[in-house]
């Protein structure tokens, strides 16, 4: 995946947009892009014509080599076997690593953040499905989006707002004792997709 | 392994920061000070501000001498000491940090002393404030500047309680004639025990037990301190004893050092011989007052603990008394002739004497302000036998120890603001003040007793306790003023007869005023705690036993009709010889550090000035190089134990009337190991208004962070994206306020409770704009029945509390019920919980619900259920453990088992699969178990309650399968304590 740059037009004036964009975003290396994936920045583009920012969503290798994990975004679901079958590869070669395979902006944003902040993503999502069975479906799906005096918080979007609450640590920790007790759930192999489905899988 | 450290830590904390209940708020405050004192008084209680501070100065150097320092020697301020005149409890406390002497000035009215209360509180309190220079000194001494006052409220542990009240008992009884230990009530159990072999060893003596309770610390730290420096020619053996645990307070067994140095002899054996000291005394004057009276029993030795207290004949022959033990709270009784027993209702276990005046008992019984818990009232209660009611008779000042002169008239003994005493008639139906009586200012008065006419009363003054009368509004002395303790006042056909230990232990007596003659009636071993004349010539008294008291009878033909020389009462050979030592000791020859203090008293006074509570609203009294976290200390949170104490430093500040008192702290700490924040703490408590308020303000743990949406466009649809979260130039601010009013009404056999509370948090972290804040608010309320020493529930008793944490609404029901066996007790409660709908910010947090039954505690579900109730029954069946003891490491003196079960049902979450579990329409999960728990009077060495032990529960219910458990039983730990006084 080469740093180039994408091109696309203004979802409102119709004016060309070109973004420079880093498909390997190396936190080792450019720190700095941290913040920017943390935010959604990183998939936002101003239109120099008339200021409305676009999204623009592409694919992407988040990889940091300090807290060891790699997410790599694929939004379109066109997985490439051997490049899947590469990095795997490479990943391998610097030891133990965590790899994360995603399909949408806000699921890498959140991945991100999940494994930056030393946390289990698969405990995550259990603890995100056991609170969205708590609240009801009208609740949205929910994202992780950091800690808060002790709490995990997350966000959830309906009807295009977004409202964020936290979670209390117990319920991490509880959630930590299912998977414990569950060591097919713990088995890791390449790229895996840690998400709802995931968790649905274990539902039969 | 946890446990000690944080027992300790635990201990320390609470032991260390003392904080009392407070006066009104709208009291007006003075100071009047010498070099060495400045009492703070309520205005209008001058003279005895000055009576107080000139009795502080006046006993200073005395107090001093045999435990070698002085009080104020190593202060550079004035100790504050603070009156509380509006208190019906008699107390003095000297708090180590912040140092403090509050002085209760009522006098003991319960059960009167020969000596007077003011000289006590300037004797035994005095000896504290000496005793506290300690914590100053040698290795302490450095810590006083790294610590404050932080380093003497250490020290406190090595006297503990034992030793500074044993002393403390020492001094009073040294320097005065009727100190406790001239008392003949406050050792007579030892004398008992150890006549029948059943002397405790040291460390069940020491710690105690709810099945045998044994005297408290203050005789048995008279027993040992005095016999130490008598059987050892040792006066200075406290002295010698703080400066060895001020040398070496590493050494964790300091009392058997010092004891083994003047003995030479293991701590085991000089324990025991220490109290044979005492014992061989007493076993010598026992033979001299031979012969003994032969009794007959009216009442069994009972099998638990129990003792009768104010003995009354009706006219038929039948006794009233009260009868108190450890399973129920204070009960007035009727005995018939055969010794069958009848309630006849509960009584509070702090009152005054109980009168009888034909088929009306009256006597006085205190009830705390609902919200100043300083502020104590004393009103009379009647008690008509045959309607078998009470009533209140309510009057403008604080009446004691109240007797009915005849159908229209009551008799009273009533105290000033300045301590004076008085004697007031009062209307029976109204309370209203007849007439006053006023006592010379150098006499205390204490109880009475009349023929309807003439008014007996006891009083007590510097040279002792005796008797007066008021006849015809006339007052004189019957009965000079002797080293005795006279109580029990009865009057027959103008005959006076009292309970006095004037041959060494208490007997019964009789007076006749018109020959100035006094016989003794009865004479027995130990004594009796309480005697009645009987109309057919015969006394009854409470005779001591291994279980307390029983009822035992002397025949009119076995009464002794011995005259007594009144102004020779019995001389005590300990006392007498602690006085001697006194007398002998002279500073400059032993105690060479105090050559140097000024031991002479300070006899000019500073003129009486307004107090300012606001110009002393900060004072500082402790700090320390690192900021310790004293919530979550005294929580018991050592999740993580840098929220306990980290770099940094504290400091601690509390005014002298306890009304405002608080934490500073700076703390040094690294947020997300990239960048170190110096953060400021406050901790604030006022309760000097209505409300209590608690405020903390934290600045600069961190960044204050923004949490701003990212939206952008796709299509025509403008979607967020997620969450920028920046920090900003600005520091973290975080802070709570919370208010509640703890109202409280109590008259000692019930407590009653109302405390509505409120609380906000509020932080500068923003969400797309928004401050951060959480409201909190709620209230609770009980009613409940003391509850009795060997009971684990009150036997009566309802309680309720409504919540609402934001967005949770919150209930809680409970109730006591009394049980079937002794001491055994049913606790019932219901709550629930449920997402109210009310939130009022986006942010919130979801909590640990209490709505899962016991046994769960595994268990996801309690995360996954937050809306439901849950019902629990819990029946405690205490029992005796039989007082085993490791060393002294731990002594347990109760086991308790109790049944429990809940019942949990809980609001339907879905129909879909969570792993393994499936979430069911409906639910309902059940616990039954039963826990074991043991009681601890020690535990680790440390003087406190603490329950240990083990549950078990069975689980099981429709939601069982979806709860994560493999396994239906549940076994855990519990544990609790409680902060030692």
């Amino acid at each position: 995946m080469a740093n180039n740059i994408l091109e696309g037009k203004c979802c409102s004036c119709g004016a060309e947009i070109q973004k420079e964009i880093d498909r390997s975003i190396n936190v080792g290396l450019k720190p700095e892009l941290k913040d920017k994936v943390f935010s959604g920045e990183i998939f936002v583009s101003e239109c120099p014509s008339c200021g409305t920012k676009n999204l623009m969503v592409f694919d992407c290798l988040y990889h940091d080599p300090k807290e060891r994990f790699m997410v790599w975004l694929v939004p379109s679901r066109q997985l490439d076997m051997n490049q899947i079958q590469a990095i795997n590869y490479q990943a391998k070669s610097m030891g133990e690593y965590k790899l994360r395979l995603v399909t949408g902006f806000r699921d890498f944003i959140e991945k991100t953040m999940i494994l930056d902040a030393g946390l289990n993503d698969r405990c995550i999502e259990l603890v995100k499905y056991v609170e969205a069975k708590e609240m009801g479906a009208e609740m949205g799906q929910l994202f992780y989006c950091g800690i808060q005096d002790s709490s995990l918080m997350f966000y959830a979007i309906k009807d295009g707002k977004m409202t964020s609450f936290g979670i209390g640590m117990n319920v991490y920790e509880d959630c930590m004792g299912i998977l414990m007790r569950n060591e097919g759930m713990l088995e890791e192999e390449g790229f895996a997709r840690i998400d709802a489905e995931w968790v649905e899988e274990f539902m039969a | 392994m946890i446990l000690l450290p944080a027992l300790l830590i635990h201990t320390a904390a609470g032991a260390q920061f003392y904080v009392d209940e407070n006066d009104k708020a709208s009291t007006k405050w003075e100071y009047v000070s010498s070099k060495n004192f400045r009492i703070i008084y309520p205005v209008g209680s001058d003279s005895l501000a000055t009576d107080y501070l000139r009795a502080l100065e006046l006993y200073r150097p005395e107090v001093a001498k045999s435990v070698g320092m002085v009080s104020g020697q190593f202060m550079s301020k004035p100790l504050d000491v603070i009156l509380h005149t509006s208190n019906s409890v008699s107390n003095g406390i000297v708090a180590w940090t912040p140092s403090r002497v509050d002085l209760y000035t009522i006098p003991m009215w319960t059960e009167p002393n020969a000596l007077p209360w003011l000289t006590n509180l300037a004797i035994h309190e005095g000896r504290h404030m000496a005793q506290m220079q300690s914590g100053y000194r040698r290795i302490f001494r450095p810590f006083r500047f790294i610590l404050g006052q932080l380093a003497s409220g250490a020290f406190n542990a090595y006297p503990g309680s034992l030793l500074s009240e044993g002393d403390a008992v020492v001094a009073e009884t040294a320097l005065s004639k009727a100190g406790r230990g001239r008392k003949a009530s406050f050792l007579d159990q030892y004398m008992y025990d150890m006549d029948n072999g059943a002397l405790r060893s040291y460390p069940k003596a020491r710690y105690g037990s709810i099945y045998r309770p044994a005297p408290d610390n203050y005789a048995l730290g008279y027993m040992m301190v005095s016999a130490a420096r008598v059987k050892y020619d040792a006066p200075y053996f406290m002295a010698e004893y703080l400066d060895y645990v001020a040398r070496r307070p590493y050494d964790p067994w300091p009392l058997r050092h010092n004891l083994r140095r003047i003995s030479g002899t293991k701590f085991r054996r000089t324990y025991s011989d220490l109290m044979h000291y005492h014992y061989d005394i007493w076993k010598e004057e026992a033979k001299l007052r031979t012969p003994f009276v032969p009794y007959e029993e009216l009442t069994p030795c009972k099998s638990a603990m129990s003792w009768y207290t104010n003995i009354m004949e009706m006219e038929d022959g039948e006794l009233l008394c009260i009868k108190k033990d450890i399973y129920n709270v204070p009960k007035m009784i009727r005995i018939g002739e055969d010794g069958k027993e009848k309630n006849l209702f509960s009584l509070p276990s702090y009152i005054g004497r109980v009168s009888r005046h034909e088929d009306k008992l009256y006597w006085n019984q205190v009830r705390r302000n609902p919200r100043w818990g300083l502020v104590y009232d004393s009103e009379i209660v009647e008690y008509d036998l045959n309607r078998s009611k009470k009533r209140r008779i309510r009057s403008d000042a604080g009446n004691y120890n109240p007797i009915c002169l005849n159908d229209s008239t009551l008799a009273a003994v009533q105290y000033s603001a300045n301590a004076l005493s008085s004697i007031v008639l009062l209307d029976a139906n109204s309370g209203k003040l007849l007439k006053r009586y006023s006592i010379p200012e150098v006499l205390q008065a204490g109880t009475m007793t009349t023929d309807g006419n003439v008014i007996y009363f006891t009083a007590s003054c510097e040279e002792g306790m005796g008797i007066w009368r008021i006849k015809e509004g006339q007052m004189e002395e019957l009965l000079e003023p002797v080293s005795v303790n006279i109580a029990n006042l009865e009057c027959h056909d103008g005959l006076v007869f009292f309970r006095c230990d004037h041959n060494g232990v208490d007997e019964f007596y009789i007076f006749n005023p018109d020959k100035g003659e006094v016989l003794q009636l009865t004479s027995s071993r130990y004594g009796g705690r309480e005697f009645a004349r009987k109309n057919d010539g015969s006394v009854v008294f409470a005779r001591l036993n291994g279980r307390g008291t029983n009822l035992v009878k002397n025949n009119p033909e076995d009464i002794l009709s011995r005259k007594v020389d009144w102004s020779r009462p019995h001389s005590n050979a300990v006392a007498d010889a602690l006085s001697a030592q006194e007398d002998t000791l002279v500073f400059s020859q032993r105690l060479k550090h105090l050559r140097k203090v000024d031991m002479e008293a300070d006899m000019d006074f500073s003129a009486p000035s307004r107090y300012v509570k606001a110009a002393h609203a900060f004072r500082i009294h402790s700090w320390a190089p690192l900021y310790v976290n004293i919530d979550a200390v005294e929580s018991l949170s050592f999740d993580n134990v840098f929220n306990v104490a980290a770099p940094g430093a504290s400091l601690w500040f509390q005014n002298s009337m306890g009304t405002l008192y608080g934490q500073l702290g700076y703390k040094i700490s690294r947020f997300k190991s990239t960048e170190w924040f110096h953060s400021a703490h406050i901790n604030l408590t006022y309760k000097g208004l209505y409300p209590v308020f608690e405020f903390q303000f934290h600045v600069n743990e961190r960044k204050s962070k923004t949490f701003d949406m990212v939206e952008a466009h796709m299509a025509d649809v403008r979607i967020p994206i997620g969450y920028k979260v920046e920090d900003t130039r600005f520091p973290y601010v975080y802070s709570i306020l919370r208010t509640y009013i703890p109202l409280q009404w109590s008259d000692g056999l019930w407590y009653k409770g109302l405390i509505p509370q409120a609380s906000i948090m509020l932080s500068n972290d923003m969400t797309d704009g928004k401050i951060c804040f959480l409201l909190n608010a709620g209230v609770r309320a009980y009613i409940q029945q003391a509850t009795p020493a060997a009971a684990v529930y009150p036997r009566w008793g309802i309680g309720a509390e409504l919540r609402w944490l934001d967005p949770y609404g919150y209930f809680y029901l409970y109730s006591y019920l009394p049980g079937l066996g002794w001491g055994q007790g049913l606790k019932l409660s219901i709550m629930g919980q449920m997402d109210t709908g009310l939130r009022t910010s986006d942010t919130y947090i979801s909590g640990r619900t209490l709505i899962i039954p016991r046994g769960y505690q595994e268990s996801p579900l309690s995360s996954v259920y937050t809306e439901g109730m849950k019902f629990s029954a819990d029946y405690a069946i205490p029992f005796n453990m039989g007082d085993w003891n490791i060393g002294s490491a731990f002594l347990c003196t109760r086991g308790i088992i109790t049944p429990h079960f809940d019942a949990s049902l809980l609001r339907p979450q879905g129909e879909r699969n969570l792993l393994k579990y499936t979430y069911h329409p409906e639910g309902q999960l059940y616990s039954a178990g039963l826990s074991f728990e043991m009681d601890f009077n020690a535990f680790f060495w440390v003087k406190t309650p603490v329950r240990f032990g083990l549950t078990y529960s069975y689980n099981f219910g429709s939601l069982f399968p979806y709860s994560g458990l493999d396994k239906h039983s549940y076994m855990g730990v519990l544990f609790n304590i409680q902060i030692p006084n």
